[in-house]
């Protein structure tokens, strides 16, 4: 028996001799077949021919041998990997992670920022260069009847007080060419002293009449300081 | 979407600070799944990707460098399959094995990788065998026909052996067959054959005796 036994074993080792030169096939399962194959979810008949293969192919059995190592479970408790090594790959990782999202990001920004230049100047140039009406209360000069200021909108209406004292505040208070209230500007400050300024935009009057009362505003009572007039021209 | 990171505890300490619902089902899992589920989440995102990193990397690395890659290239792939995992970690599903799902990426990232070296070596310029042969004539290193060579008489019954020896082989039982294959040709070991085949290390070790016995009776009638 024990002559049978080498003599096999001699006429074996044939085989390993031919397997060291054997090549593996060109064609192997996918990796999620070979898992698949591990986990016993494939059919008998694809088990059996991966078996097949595992038996011409030494890669293909290396990785399932390895599989087993990989489907182990890291233990709780083991300490991962901190070394210096693993600091550094996280960190090339991070930022090629990150390289795409910051460059969109960088882009992003410089689109809000062109579009918001070329809307500044849009704005700007159909705008026009600010305008600025100063108007004198009424009755304050003297001479030939007093004529009406023309103003073009948008403007700012710089109303000046005949007050002899300072307000904190002061209220506009616009009224057609009937004396009926169209608006109202409250918390009005002097930008000048007993100047007042009042920014209107282009559709902020209707053409024709107005007048003007402002009021200065002092611990709860309103006093008037001046009442204008001008012709809106649209 | 706001989750609390740090809900008051009652009683039972909840893995990873997860919400109640979340926990509750990852509760008897590993840290692997809680550390996905909160990046899928978004809360803690960064730190839980490094852990996760951290976790897995010496397994991927080692994964690499056994298989003859250098440490710097074992770094670059390993690099590469975390890239990959981060990007696509959205199509995880909590039901499959993270390991698994690692490994596929690994395998396919190692894959690729043989490819493109296979690539560049065959684009690579070639030496002729001439060259190599004068210069090892020039450096006496040429060996007499026949001297250390086995004769061409031993390697025709060598072939004649090994024909007769696989021609028995195939006449086995096609799993007792390829472990005798994975045994005899490859040189796994028991267990290895075990986990290759999905069969107990009995089976393999009933399977080989009878190999052999039907192997000893086969060809001792040659």
């Amino acid at each position: 028996m024990s002559d049978d036994t080498s003599d096999l074993d001699e006429k074996l080792g044939f085989l390993a001799e031919e397997g060291r030169h054997r090549r593996d096939p060109e064609e192997h399962p996918s990796p999620e077949t070979l898992t698949a194959y591990q986990s016993n979810e494939l059919s008998p008949d694809e088990d059996e021919r991966i078996q097949g293969h595992l038996a011409a192919c030494r890669h293909c059995t290396e990785m399932l041998l390895e599989l087993e190592e990989f489907l182990r479970p890291v233990e709780v408790g083991v300490a991962p990997a901190a070394d210096f090594e693993a600091a550094v790959d996280w960190r090339k990782l991070r930022s090629r992670m990150r390289g795409p999202k910051r460059r969109r990001l960088t882009y992003t920004m410089a689109a809000v920022f062109f579009l918001a230049v070329v809307g500044l100047s849009i704005y700007t140039l159909s705008r026009g260069p600010e305008k600025f009406k100063t108007l004198e209360p009424r009755g304050s000069t003297r001479g030939p009847a007093e004529a009406i200021e023309v103003v073009e909108l948008p403007v700012t209406l710089v109303l000046r007080s005949s007050a002899r004292s300072h307000y904190p505040e002061y209220r506009a208070e616009f009224l057609d060419e009937h004396d009926r209230p169209i608006r109202e500007l409250s918390h009005l400050q002097e930008s000048r002293p007993f100047e007042v300024e009042v920014p209107l935009g282009r559709r902020d009057l209707d053409t024709g009449k107005c007048r003007v009362r402002l009021l200065g505003v002092k611990d709860r009572g309103a006093d008037p300081v001046g009442e204008y007039v001008f012709k809106v021209k649209n | 979407m706001s989750h609390p990171l740090e809900a008051p505890g009652g009683g039972r300490e909840r893995p990873c600070n997860l919400p109640a619902a979340v926990t509750s089902a990852l509760a008897d899992q590993d840290p692997t799944l809680c550390l996905i589920e909160k990046i899928k989440l978004g809360t803690q995102v960064d730190e839980s990707s490094r852990k996760l990193f951290e976790l897995h990397y010496r397994k991927i690395i080692g994964f690499f460098r056994s298989h003859g890659f250098s440490s710097e290239e074992s770094r670059d792939l390993t690099q590469d399959v975390f890239y990959r995992v981060f990007k696509s970690i959205d199509t995880f599903r909590r039901e499959s094995r993270f390991e698994r799902w690692l490994f596929e990426i690994a395998l396919n990232i190692y894959r690729n990788e043989l490819r493109r070296k296979g690539a560049e070596k065959r684009d690579a310029v070639e030496l002729s065998i001439d060259t190599a042969s004068e210069d090892d004539e020039a450096s006496g290193k040429i060996k007499e026909p026949g001297s250390g060579e086995r004769s061409v008489l031993e390697a025709l019954i060598d072939r004649e052996r090994r024909a007769t020896l696989i021609a028995a082989l195939q006449s086995l039982p096609p799993q007792m067959r390829i472990c005798c294959v994975l045994r005899f040709e490859k040189g796994l070991k028991y267990h290895e054959i075990a986990t290759a085949m999905k069969i107990s290390i009995e089976t393999v070790k009933a399977h080989l005796h009878q190999a052999r016995k039907r192997l000893t009776g086969e060809l001792g009638e040659d």
